[in-house]
């Protein structure tokens, strides 16, 4: 029984849950409760306690709110805020300029979480470090949808040639990554963006400029990287301190670079 | 909080369930419905004792709002469906080949297992290991398990080659 009790506790009994039925009746909903947050797929806003976090007082539920579980990638690639990273993989696998998402989407967490994990809520969650889809999702130049304050889904235009996510773990997955690096190629240009690294996941700006549209080789983007990682203020976690992460991620870099070369 | 009545459809069976706010579909199958098949370990979503499936995917029962199950399948080890041939299997292969030690994480492997050969992302043994990353098995070390299900898996194979080209 100890371990129901920790799910059972008075935290989750405590929420008053909300059903809105559509995009209007939610952002109404949220603004009679200015503090309860949008619920997904429940990953996020069910683990507030592991997390030192308090439950909220009401949570506004949107897995019946219809119009947020498209995604197509015809011309443009539509992803609704519902949709989960399991369907993500599924319907960009094959796409070599959304590589980057379908990796993120397929390696990230375990085989049930991908089933229940949603884009808005990956988008939602409060900074969260380790995030794999966000800086796929950066690198892609994404841009997101919202109404009021509501994300509804991301657009990518498919203007890149091709993409990669790569991910260093301790094993090969199931894990948050140590470091991990989406890189996308438009022309000549590369956009790189990181993650696992900083307190947010993030566009890393210095090392696009720094390449510029010299050679993409995997050798000069890590040398590139290593000459600017000192400033890159990296987080520490327990086995992983943050010299640890500023030490791997120009490998990680070059692996990535290597790929889409 | 009040509780609110909700049918949920476990098992092919609806029924109505007070469920209070946020709590989790783990504890209302546990409590509510009595379903002791379904294991909480972690309680945080990584170690997937609480697998089950829901329309047909399989999802960690501990961090899934029951709430949100409603008019859904809820579908535990404890009554197959539409899986009955592969979960059957599964469940005599573990047992018959000694890889169950404490059962904890066996439900949970069970569901999961059955749902991605189901599926076709399990295609060889090759696949097993890494689907299985977030199915904590602190007794046996894995390697019983994973030949159980290669055994199953490769049994099924023509089966549900078969239904998928049909």
């Amino acid at each position: 029984m100890g371990a129901t009790a920790a799910v059972s506790d008075r935290g989750v009994f405590g929420v008053e849950v909300h059903r809105p039925r559509t995009v209007d009746e939610a952002l109404h909903l949220r603004g009679q409760h200015p503090d309860a947050p949008y619920v997904a797929g429940g990953t996020w806003v069910m683990r507030a306690p592991q997390r030192g976090e308090a439950l909220p007082a009401h949570a506004i539920l949107l897995n019946g709110v219809a119009g947020l579980d498209h995604a197509s990638i015809d011309g443009t690639c539509e992803l609704g805020a519902l949709v989960t990273l399991a369907h993500i993989a599924a319907v960009t696998r094959g796409a070599g300029d959304l590589q980057a998402l379908t990796e993120a989407s397929s390696l990230a967490a375990t085989p049930a979480l991908r089933r229940m994990i949603t884009l808005g809520g990956s988008l939602a969650a409060d900074a969260f470090w380790a995030s794999d889809i966000v800086p796929a999702l950066l690198c892609l130049d994404a841009e997101i949808v919202r109404q009021g304050d509501l994300i509804t889904g991301v657009r990518i235009s498919r203007t890149g040639k091709a993409s990669c996510h790569e991910r260093l773990t301790w094993r090969s997955g199931g894990e948050y990554s140590v470091a991990s690096v989406s890189i996308a190629r438009a022309g000549d240009s590369l956009r790189i963006a990181i993650g696992s690294v900083e307190a947010c996941p993030r566009r890393w700006t210095e090392l696009e400029d720094a390449a510029g549209s010299g050679p993409m080789t995997p050798e000069r983007l890590r040398d590139l990287a290593r000459s600017l990682v000192d400033d890159l203020d990296a987080v520490s976690a327990p086995g992983i301190p943050a010299d640890y992460r500023r030490t791997v991620l120009p490998e990680v870099v070059a692996r990535a670079t290597a790929r889409i070369a | 909080m009040k509780p609110e009545l909700v049918a949920l459809d476990v098992n092919g069976d609806v029924r109505y369930v007070p469920i209070t706010g946020l709590q989790s579909l783990a504890d209302v199958l546990r409590q509510e419905v009595h379903l002791t098949s379904v294991k909480v370990g972690c309680a945080e979503g990584y170690c997937g004792s609480c697998t089950v499936l829901l329309d047909g995917e399989p999802v960690v029962s501990c961090l899934m709002p029951a709430i949100a199950c409603e008019g859904r399948e809820v579908r535990t080890v404890d009554e197959p469906g539409e899986l009955s041939g592969l979960q059957a299997d599964l469940q005599r292969e573990l047992c018959e080949s000694d890889a169950v030690q404490c059962g904890m994480c066996i439900p949970g492997i069970v569901t999961l297992m059955s749902a991605l050969i189901h599926q076709g992302e399990i295609r060889s043994a090759a696949d097993i290991s890494p689907a299985l990353v977030g199915s904590i098995c602190r007794c046996s070390g894995y390697a019983r398990i994973v030949d159980a299900v290669e055994r199953v898996r490769a049994a099924h194979a023509g089966a549900l080659h078969r239904e998928g080209s049909s």
